[in-house]
C-alpha cells in the first residue's frame, strides 16, 4: 500500500475566532458557541466529544459547507465562505461519513473526481490524473475494486474509495468526518497511519474522531467539544484527562497506559 | 443519502473502462444517424433511392451534380427532410434534457418536462387554440411562452423562498405551479367549444406531421446550445450526483450548476414541445438505454443520448408514416413512442426488481 505520492503541502493557516452557529427561528438552538483556535501545516487534529456536541458542524464550517452565524473562520487570511468553490477545493478536501451515488459509476471514475478541481473544463482527465488516481487507490487499499461499480460495494469498501478520492484531491488542508467508521480494525489502522503520514509530510489534517484510543494514538492535537463549546484543546493526553472525560461524556472513566505503553481508558461502574 | 423514487439499480449492466472518450461514440452515432436519415427520407408513399436523396441535397447546396426530378426534389427537400430533421432535433433534445433532469434530481424517473414545461406549454397551446390564434407558428409561440412562464414561476418560487434551489423545494414548487396550470387548462377546456377541444387533444398527442423548415429553425438553436454547454459541463453534472455538499467540496457550486442545467434543459424542452406537442418516453427511456450502453459518465452519456433520441424518434415517426400510407390513418408519433417505450420500461422495472431480490 505504499505507492509513491507527491504531496501538495502548500502553507495553510486556519484561524477561527469566536465562531458561533445557531439554527431555528425564535428560540434559536445553539450548535457552536465561541469556538476559537488556530492551526497550521503538520498538525493532525482530532475533534472529539459526545454526540450532538457540534463536531461535524465545526468540520463543515472549516470546509466552507456552512456559513457561521457569529464570529469568523479564515484560511490564509481570507474568510472561508468568500472563496470561490473551485479555488477552495484546491486548498481543502472534505470526506463525508458516507456518500451514496444514484448511478453506478466505476470506482476509478469516482476517485478521478478528486482531480476535478485541477482539470480544465473541456479536456478529459489526463494520463497523469489516471496514474495519480491509481496510486491513491493503491494507498487506500481499493485498487482491486477499481473497475467495480460503487453501488456494488460494502460500506467499508466505499469508505476506502472515498478516502482514495480525498488522496486524489491532494489538498494541503484535509478534513475527515469519521474516516474509519465503517472499516475493520486492520483497514482502520492502515487508514489512520496514512492520515498521520499526510500530516507528518506537511498537510494540515482535521478529523472528527469517535474512537478515543485512536484519537490519543494517532493525533498530535485534540479539540474537545461539549455542547458547542471548545472546552479543551492541546496535547491528546492532556485533553483526554479523566476530569474532562467525565465532564464531557457524563461518565466516570479511569485512564491508564496499557501494556504496550499506549493511552487507554476504562469505564468505572 | 436516500434518493426519492424507485430503486436506482434500474440502470445496470454496462462495462466500460475509459468513460471519457468521445470519439468512438461520435463516430458510431454519426454513422447510425446518417443511415437512419437516409432510410427515413427514402421510405414512404413514394419511395426514393438513396442516390437521389444525396443528389437532391447536393443540388440544394449548389454543388455541381445532376439535378433530380423536380417532383422527387420537392418530396425530399420540402416534405420529408424537414420532418426528419424535426424528428432528429426533437428526439436529441428531449433525450438530452431527460438525461440532465435525471442527473440534476439524482432520480431516474425525472423527465424533461418535470419542471412545469409540460403543464405550461399545454396551457399556452390551449390559449392559442381557444383564442382563435392558432396558425402554424403562433401556436408554438404560445406554447413556448406558457412553458417559460411556468418554469420562471417555479424557479422564482424556489429561489425566492430561500430554499437555495434544494431539489425538494424545486420539485414541490414544480408540483404546485404545474397543478395551477393544469387547473387553468381544465377551466379553459370547459369553456371551449367542441372543435377547440378536439384540436387541443390532437395537439396533446404530439406529432411531426407537416413540420417545415421554419419549425426546424425554431428548435435548432436551443437544442444545439444545450448540447454543447452540457457536454462542456458534463463533469460538473457527474459530481453533482454525489450530493450538494460533496459537489461543493470538489469545487462545483451546486446552486449555480443546478440552475444553469435546469434552465437549459427546460428551454430546450419548451422549444421542442412548442413545435411537436408533448412526446412522451423519449426523454425518459433513451437516457436509461444509453446509460447501459456507454455508462453513467455524463460526457459520453449526453452525446450518446442525443444520437439515441434522434434515431429513436425518427424511426418511430417513420413507423407512423408507413402505417398511414396504406391505411390513410395518421397516428401520432407520441402513440408509437409510448407503445414502444412503456413495455420496455416495464421490462426494466421487472428486471431491477428481480435483481433486487437475488
Amino acid at each position: 500500500m505504499e505507492a509513491e505520492l507527491t504531496l501538495n503541502t502548500a502553507p495553510v493557516r486556519m484561524l477561527c475566532e469566536q465562531l458561533g452557529y445557531k439554527v431555528g427561528g425564535q428560540n434559536r438552538l445553539t450548535i457552536l458557541d465561541q469556538v476559537s483556535f488556530s492551526a497550521q501545516n503538520g498538525d493532525f487534529i482530532g475533534i472529539v466529544g459526545p454526540n450532538g456536541a457540534g463536531k461535524t458542524t465545526l468540520l463543515r464550517q472549516i470546509g466552507g459547507l456552512l456559513q457561521p452565524t457569529a464570529g469568523t473562520i479564515a484560511c490564509n487570511g481570507r474568510l472561508v465562505h468568500q472563496y470561490r468553490a473551485r479555488d477552495y477545493a484546491r486548498i481543502c478536501s472534505y470526506m463525508h461519513q458516507d456518500t451514496v451515488m444514484p448511478f453506478d459509476f466505476p470506482v476509478r471514475d469516482v476517485v478521478l473526481m478528486g482531480r476535478h478541481p485541477y482539470a480544465t473544463a473541456l479536456a478529459a482527465y489526463s494520463a497523469a490524473d489516471y496514474d495519480y488516481a491509481e496510486r491513491c487507490m493503491e494507498r487506500a487499499g481499493c485498487l482491486q475494486d477499481a473497475d467495480k461499480r460503487v453501488t456494488a460495494l460494502s460500506g467499508g469498501e466505499r469508505q476506502r474509495v472515498m478516502f482514495a478520492r480525498i488522496l486524489a484531491q491532494d489538498t494541503p488542508l484535509v478534513l475527515l468526518d469519521e474516516p474509519t467508521a465503517s472499516l475493520d480494525i486492520r483497514y482502520a489502522h492502515e487508514v489512520f497511519r496514512q492520515i498521520r503520514g499526510l500530516a507528518q509530510a506537511g498537510k494540515l489534517v482535521i478529523a472528527v474522531m469517535h474512537d478515543l484510543r485512536a484519537a490519543a494514538r494517532y493525533c498530535n492535537r485534540l479539540f474537545l467539544l461539549y455542547r458547542g463549546e471548545l472546552v479543551a484543546q492541546g496535547d491528546p493526553e492532556d485533553v483526554l484527562h479523566e476530569g474532562h472525560i467525565s465532564y464531557a461524556f457524563d461518565i466516570a472513566a479511569k485512564t491508564y497506559r496499557n501494556e504496550l505503553g499506549h493511552w487507554d481508558f476504562d469505564l468505572v461502574e | 443519502m436516500p434518493v426519492w423514487g424507485v430503486p436506482m439499480s434500474i440502470q445496470q449492466g454496462h462495462t466500460t473502462k475509459n468513460n471519457t472518450k468521445l470519439l468512438p461514440t461520435l463516430a458510431v452515432g454519426t454513422a447510425l444517424l446518417a443511415g437512419a436519415i437516409i432510410l427515413s427520407v427514402a421510405l414512404g408513399s413514394v419511395s426514393v433511392k438513396p442516390a437521389v436523396i444525396l443528389r437532391a441535397i447536393f443540388s440544394w447546396a449548389r454543388l455541381p451534380v445532376e439535378a433530380p426530378d423536380p417532383a422527387d426534389y420537392t418530396v425530399i427537400m420540402l416534405i420529408r427532410l424537414p420532418r426528419v430533421m424535426a424528428a432528429v432535433l426533437a428526439g436529441a433534445g428531449l433525450a438530452v434534457a431527460g438525461t440532465i433532469m435525471q442527473g440534476v434530481f439524482r432520480n431516474p424517473l425525472a423527465e424533461p418536462g418535470i419542471l412545469g414545461v409540460s403543464a405550461g406549454s399545454s396551457f399556452g397551446a390551449l390559449l392559442a387554440i381557444a383564442g382563435g390564434l392558432s396558425t402554424f407558428l403562433t401556436l408554438p409561440a404560445f406554447a413556448f411562452a406558457g412553458a417559460m412562464l411556468a418554469v420562471g414561476l417555479i424557479v422564482g418560487v424556489a429561489v425566492g423562498s430561500g430554499g437555495k434551489s434544494r431539489t425538494v423545494t424545486l420539485i414541490m414548487s414544480g408540483m404546485a405551479i404545474s397543478a395551477l396550470f393544469s387547473a387553468m387548462t381544465s377551466l379553459t377546456l370547459s369553456l371551449a367549444n367542441e372543435y377547440q377541444v378536439s384540436s387541443y387533444i390532437f395537439w396533446t398527442m404530439g406529432g411531426l406531421a407537416n413540420r417545415r423548415w421554419a419549425h426546424v429553425g425554431a428548435m435548432i438553436i436551443p437544442v444545439l446550445v444545450t448540447l454543447v454547454v452540457i457536454i462542456y459541463k458534463a463533469r460538473d453534472l457527474d459530481i453533482l450526483l454525489l450530493g450538494d455538499e460533496e459537489a461543493r467540496a470538489l469545487g462545483v457550486s451546486p446552486l449555480l450548476t443546478r440552475m444553469l442545467m435546469i434552465l437549459l434543459a427546460s428551454v430546450c424542452t419548451a422549444a421542442i414541445v412548442a413545435v411537436t406537442g408533448p412526446i412522451g418516453f423519449v426523454g425518459l427511456i433513451i437516457p436509461h438505454i444509453m446509460r447501459m450502453l456507454v455508462g453513467p459518465s455524463h460526457r459520453r452519456l449526453i452525446l450518446a443520448s442525443a444520437f439515441g433520441g434522434a434515431i429513436f424518434l425518427m424511426l418511430c415517426d417513420l413507423l407512423t408514416r408507413l402505417f398511414a400510407w396504406p391505411t390513410g390513418a395518421e397516428i401520432s408519433v407520441g402513440v408509437v413512442t409510448a407503445l414502444v417505450g412503456a413495455p420496455y420500461f416495464l421490462f426494466l422495472i421487472f428486471r431491477s426488481a428481480r435483481k433486487g431480490t437475488s
